[in-house]
């Protein structure tokens, strides 16, 4: 069921294309990962080769060392993630999903979900400064922030999974019933709905606007009102863990779907 | 604490300084409940503070001088209450005169409408700044009542809200000066236990029943998720 004909894999790009994504190219290296300390906040900064942020094994292992990293400094009490230009991150490498077989699919799914329960748990205010497209798996990765602050005249947020004939694993639609207004459940969550900034703020989905030139000061502005200097991680993880237990166990376990689709066409 | 008797309205009025919980203020409080309940013609109840807070949380100085024993049958007492409130066959309306924070919040969360002070006074879950964690009991309270876009504002990162904020994020329902608190809390009661009032047995199943899972672990011995 994972090991896709020739046919469909062209297939499931052309889609991409429909969907107005660039196609995406092998896996590539990111080109940039800075970790800066800002005073008691830590911006990390990831910028993949082709500057779309897919959330592939590379990127994974950037994100976790960069993690690693902004836990390292003591006196850390928030990070700020962001990324550049017109992307903060388009979801998962689709050519991996589709030329991957069942095993590797089951690795790569789980790694992802590995790092969206480090992010729900992490023992440091997040936000994440979303500086253009937030699309699917980059979406979720925006919603394991405790606050997202976008800006407010580039990009969208979208979960484009309906136009791309993808369901979305157990325990990612707990994320997104979370951590979405139940009223926008339908419109974002099952008919794809594409909100630019602005909208996106007013619908609740993003918590904060600033214009791109200034994304980045706001974002720390933004975290340090919202972190104490004194914050303390093992309090601050174990309030994580436990408001977000169910989304904790989900990610736990195994991807898997409740209804599937196979991704054949 | 004060009960006073206002047409059909009840008012609780909690004159303990702070008002912090310790295993007196859980008997009196009950006592007011019981006093509440044995108006026949009663079918609302408004609790308020004193001054300058409504409920500053947990006793802490006092807790700290129980045994072990005594302080988890403390803690399952607490529950208890929380659950007597949440379930409590009137309408029930905190008038939320002042401070309240921490483990006072859930006394007024358990209320079936809250009414706050403008100008003065805060709403704050201050656990994380104090390196607390929550109970299962509160923090499923915590879930199902308060809005879910303020749950890791407020139970995470222990934001603090004044009056008008907490009403703008849905955390209380109707602000106002102090001056007008009482008889605001005394209008939204009247008005929502209506012209008869409601059956007060009707009233409790169904809320025991919407709140069916909190009551459970409310009625369960006292444990947090993770250990801190």
């Amino acid at each position: 069921m994972f090991r896709l004909s020739l046919r469909s894999r062209s297939s499931l790009l052309h889609r991409l294309g429909f969907c107005g994504l660039r196609r995406a190219s092998e896996n590539v290296p990111l080109r940039r990962c800075t970790v800066e300390k800002v005073d008691q906040c830590v911006v990390v900064r990831l910028v993949s080769e082709n500057k779309e942020n897919r959330v592939n094994p590379e990127f994974l292992d950037a994100f976790h060392k960069a993690l690693d990293q902004v836990e390292s400094y003591e006196d850390a009490v928030s990070m700020v993630t962001t990324s550049e230009g017109k992307h903060f991150s388009l979801g998962l490498e689709l050519e991996l999903l589709a030329g991957s077989s069942y095993s590797e699919f089951m690795k790569y799914m789980s790694d992802v979900q590995d790092l969206f329960r480090r992010l729900f748990t992490f023992p440091l205010v997040t936000v994440a400064a979303v500086n253009g497209h937030i699309y699917a798996a980059g979406a979720l990765l925006g919603l394991c922030h405790d606050h997202i602050i976008m800006n407010n005249s580039k990009g969208f947020f979208c979960l484009p999974e309906v136009n791309l004939r993808l369901n979305f694993p157990v325990g990612w639609t707990e994320i997104l019933k979370a951590r979405l207004p139940q009223r926008e459940l339908k419109a974002a969550v099952v008919l794809g709905k594409r909100y630019g900034g602005m909208e996106a703020e007013r619908a609740g989905i993003v918590d904060e606007l600033a214009p791109p030139e200034t994304l980045r000061e706001a974002a720390i502005a933004a975290a340090g009102r919202l972190a104490g200097p004194g914050l303390d991680r093992k309090t601050v993880s174990a309030l994580k863990h436990d408001l977000y237990r169910d989304i904790v166990l989900a990610m736990s376990e195994p991807p898997k779907y409740y209804s599937h689709i196979p991704i054949i066409s | 604490m004060e009960v006073e008797k206002v047409g059909s309205c009840v008012v609780i009025h909690m004159k303990l300084g702070e008002n912090r919980l310790n295993p007196a203020f859980i008997s009196a409080f009950h006592d007011a409940l019981d006093e509440a309940e044995a108006y026949e013609d009663a079918t609302s109840l408004v609790t308020m503070g004193e001054g300058k807070f409504y409920s500053l949380g947990l006793d802490l100085t006092a807790l700290g001088a129980l045994s072990a024993m005594e302080m988890q049958q403390f803690a399952y007492d607490l529950q208890k209450l929380l659950l007597r409130l949440l379930t409590f066959p009137l309408v029930t309306v905190a008038a939320i005169n002042g401070h309240v924070y921490a483990a006072g919040v859930f006394i007024a969360l358990a209320h079936d409408h809250k009414v706050m002070r403008s100008e003065r006074g805060w709403w704050c879950l201050n656990e994380i700044h104090i390196r607390r964690n929550f109970t299962v009991g509160v923090l499923e309270m915590a879930k199902a009542l308060l809005p879910q876009s303020e749950l890791r504002y407020s139970v995470v990162l222990g934001r603090r809200y004044t009056g008008e904020e907490a009403r703008a994020a849905g955390i209380v329902d109707e602000v106002c000066p102090l001056a007008q608190l009482k008889s605001v809390a005394m209008a939204a009661a009247v008005r929502l236990a209506g012209k008869d009032g409601l059956d007060r047995k009707t009233l409790s199943a169904i809320k025991h029943d919407l709140y069916r899972d909190v009551v459970r672990v409310l009625s369960e011995p006292t444990r947090t998720y993770s250990l801190l």
